[in-house]
């Protein structure tokens, strides 16, 4: 058989990428572990949703939105339980969050409405418009956060007077590694 | 020693790719160019300011143009080559170009009697980003969730800072926040 250079083996002829036979089929990105060698990892993404009409009586501290979310899309890594989207895979990676909530509130007077989401500290990311009655706003963002596995994201409302209607949510998430 | 086709070598015997014994942890792999791929890293940071909700730490100011939001931040995400310092301002590092999404949001409110048009943009080196900049007219004192996402380029030293204005009045900021994903570089 005649010798040929290790650096030009053809496709052909050459091995699997190390590990790439034995893996599972969604662990699609190689990453360096930091030691000298590679890891196959997941993708991780999801998305609930919720459209319809979902009445919260005066919520004064912040309560939890917790109507029927319809559909689980993506769905790598990721399940859905009790109204929340939860991380599912025991394994330390970087997770974004996008969420938006669309509401209103019926009390006679303007009140500030406030939305956030469980992850991180409320007061640095929750949003806050001022709602004439009945008047429709959405809110939302995009949040990072460190994931150990296990972690659950809800959306959660406030406001001083009046009840909150939602009519939708959304909560996705994903992997930026 | 038996001889073994390199096409069904056993998993043990397997390298590792090229440049891994040097990757930090976390780089991905990627294809740079012909025949050539290197362990690159993706990175995401995350600014907020500290503490904003409580009143005496919001932010006033009297911006009839755009003016930088200058308050306390603190970097609660950092991965990778960026630095956070107040303002909020962050800064990318690395010395790969590249592209990035940024996501963005600033609550505030103004005191002008008459409804103002409140806007907010994200400025890269001092310089709006085209598309950013969002408005949204208020009355006195109603809060105002003013958000936004975009793709930008990026560059070494590149820095990203978040501006607000109003045409009359002063500005309350209650919280803001800065949000960003890099693409793996490109060169």
């Amino acid at each position: 058989m005649p010798t040929i250079q290790h650096k030009i083996i053809p496709d052909s002829r050459n091995h699997p990428w190390k590990g790439e036979d034995i893996v599972q089929v969604d662990r699609a990105i190689y990453h360096s572990d930091g030691g000298g060698s590679g890891v196959w990892a997941s993708f991780v993404n999801g998305q609930i949703t919720f459209t319809g009409n979902e009445s919260i009586a005066t919520p004064v501290a912040y309560t939890q939105v917790a109507p029927t979310f319809t559909g689980l899309g993506g769905s790598v890594g990721v399940t859905e339980d009790d109204h929340s989207l939860i991380y599912s895979v025991f394994k330390d990676v970087t997770l974004a969050i996008d969420w938006s909530i669309t509401l209103s509130h019926n009390d006679a007077a303007p009140q500030d409405v406030y939305a956030v989401h469980n992850q991180g500290a409320q007061e640095e990311y929750e949003q806050r418009l001022t709602l004439a009655q009945n008047e429709k706003a959405t809110m939302g963002g995009r949040h990072i956060f460190f994931a150990g596995g296990g972690e659950d994201v809800s959306l959660y409302v406030k406001v001083a007077s009046g009840n909150v209607s939602v009519t939708q949510a959304v909560i996705a998430m994903y992997r930026v590694f | 020693m038996a001889e073994v086709q390199h096409s069904t070598l056993p998993f043990a015997d397997q390298h590792e790719p090229k440049g891994a014994t040097s990757a930090q942890a976390g780089q991905i792999y990627i294809r740079t160019g012909l025949e050539e791929a290197e362990f690159k890293l993706c990175s995401c940071v995350q600014a907020a300011p500290a503490g904003v909700s409580a009143p005496t730490t919001d932010v006033v100011i009297a911006p009839t143009d755009f003016t930088t939001i200058d308050i306390d931040a603190e970097a609660t995400h950092a991965l990778g080559i960026w630095t956070v310092t107040d303002g909020p301002t962050i800064t990318y590092l690395d010395n790969k170009s590249g592209y990035c999404v940024v996501s963005f949001s600033v609550v505030m409110e103004h005191d002008d009697a008459t409804p103002r048009g409140l806007s907010v943009v994200l400025n890269k080196n001092d310089v709006a980003v085209v598309g950013s900049e969002s408005t949204r007219k208020m009355g006195q004192s109603a809060a105002a969730t003013m958000s936004g996402s975009i793709v930008v380029a990026l560059a070494p030293n590149d820095v990203f800072t978040l501006a607000v204005k109003v045409a009359q009045g002063d500005i309350t900021v209650h919280n803001a926040f800065m949000s960003i994903v890099t693409f793996p570089p490109t060169d």
